[in-house]
């Protein structure tokens, strides 16, 4: 009889809440509502994660080989990109010691330069020999003057048809006339290479007297009858005595970068006094004469 | 007949040594000749050691000319000593190369310093010498691993072409 009373009380209630939530919604039961959401809130976030995890983990096997494919398409990208900058760089470079070059035929339009190559160098122990990609063929002949956009290189010192070897100036074998250029020493003596790409060069046989100062820029005297006056060969980086203490010796900095290079020009136009004394040798004697280190 | 390969693999490295800055952007090249010559008078001995200096000495004479004879002397006598002491030092290890390759290295540049300070009658600065020295020894040493495979590979070939029975 009582648990009859009682499920009639239950049922009514249990009408009247679905009648009070069909009609005003879940708000007028808060403490109800409270109750099922604190009941249901673990289950709910469980569930959630669950699904989550599901679906990003679906996802994540939709999205991969897009992901993969786009990567590689990037990578691909980012490759041809690097490859591009590279060569630019290498462009620019080049650009850049062309544009030197360019700059000294056009300071010297008396001169008429062949361009050339650097094809070959540390062939040996002393590094003072490079070989380029002219030669008899294209007009050159032995002892011409070799520069690049910083100064003298060096000299033809052996010809093919098709390539010439060049003595560096460097060279302990190599010997040519320098001056200083500052205007009021003029000073001139004899440059010659020390111990190849390794060291500086020198400047030897001037009067213990002799104005020359650090800083002071040493070019070709012309002297020689090799080379025309002018070409710059370094600065002045020390000046000393000589052990006898006679003459002085100063210490020179090449302006060339003979371990980067690439280009040159051979000045193919240059008739200093050496050729005309040696033509008029060569027709008195019928000799020829051969190239040869100092100069 | 086979054997010619050696003085055409000789003409290869050098090759490769002279056209080396047009591969890596430095101011020094490895002495590829000087490792084959290490090599071979290791592997063959005194004379042809001698016979193999001689031969790459005279090739780097003729196309620098700048001191004609100096590669010559040297490089024969670096292959006649390797060679003649070939039976006192572990030749077929590869940490014997190394030692020679660093040894040789520095000794060359020394001779080549006190050679260039003789003949230009004073003492040069020894900085740059000793930087060049460095750097010379660090790309032979780079160099000597992949020499050292190839003239493996060479030796054995040649080996197997001469003798039949050629087993190592």
């Amino acid at each position: 009889m009582r648990t009859r009373k009682l499920r009639a009380i239950a049922v009514v209630v249990i009408i009247l809440l679905i009648i009070g939530l069909i009609k005003d919604g879940r708000a007028h039961f808060p403490v109800v509502n409270s109750i099922i959401m604190t009941v249901l809130s673990p289950v709910n976030f469980v569930l959630n994660s669950f699904g989550k995890g599901v679906k990003n983990t679906g996802n994540y096997f939709t999205f991969r080989s897009d992901l993969e494919a786009k990567d590689a398409k990037l990578q691909k990208e980012n490759d041809n990109l690097r490859q591009e900058n590279a060569d630019l760089i290498a462009m620019k470079a080049e650009n850049d010691r062309l544009t030197q070059l360019l700059n000294f035929k056009n300071l010297h339009p008396n001169l008429k330069f062949t361009a050339a190559k650097v094809i070959s160098r540390d062939m040996g122990d002393f590094k003072d020999v490079i070989l380029i990609n002219v030669g008899e063929a294209d007009g050159l002949q032995l002892n011409m003057s070799v520069i690049n956009g910083s100064g003298l290189v060096g000299i033809i010192d052996g010809l093919y048809p098709h390539m010439a070897k060049v003595l560096l100036i460097n060279s302990p074998k190599s010997r040519l006339g320098g001056m200083n250029l500052r205007g009021d020493s003029r000073v001139a003596g004899i440059v010659n290479g020390i111990a190849g790409t390794d060291a500086s060069l020198e400047m030897r046989n001037m009067a213990r007297n002799a104005d020359l100062l650090p800083g002071d820029t040493v070019v070709t005297s012309g002297y020689s009858g090799y080379h025309p006056a002018g070409l710059i060969i370094g600065t002045i980086e020390e000046v000393q005595m000589d052990a006898g203490g006679l003459t002085k010796i100063a210490t020179i900095t090449p302006a060339v970068d003979f371990t980067h290079l690439e280009e040159v020009m051979v000045i193919n136009n240059f008739k200093g006094f050496a050729d005309t004394l040696k033509n008029t040798k060569s027709k008195q004697s019928g000799q020829t004469t051969k190239g040869g280190g100092s100069r | 007949m086979t054997q010619a390969l050696w003085p055409l693999l000789a003409l290869l490295l050098f090759a490769v040594q002279i056209h080396w800055f047009m591969f890596f952007s430095s101011t020094q090249a490895p002495d590829l000749l000087l490792l084959f010559l290490l090599l071979f008078s290791l592997d063959t001995g005194g004379r042809r050691g001698a016979r193999c200096g001689f031969f790459i000495g005279t090739l780097q004479d003729v196309v620098t000319f700048s001191f004609f004879g100096y590669h010559m002397i040297t490089r024969l006598l670096l292959g006649f000593l390797i060679g003649s002491s070939r039976e006192r030092i572990f030749k077929d290890k590869i940490a014997t190369f190394f030692v020679l390759v660093a040894v040789v290295s520095i000794f060359l540049k020394i001779v080549t310093a006190i050679f260039l300070m003789i003949y230009r009658g004073h003492m040069f600065p020894w900085g740059p010498i000793l930087s060049g020295t460095l750097k010379y020894m660090g790309w032979n040493l780079l160099c000597s691993v992949p020499m050292w495979i190839i003239f493996r590979i060479l030796r054995d070939y040649i080996g197997r072409r001469e003798n039949p029975y050629y087993h190592f």
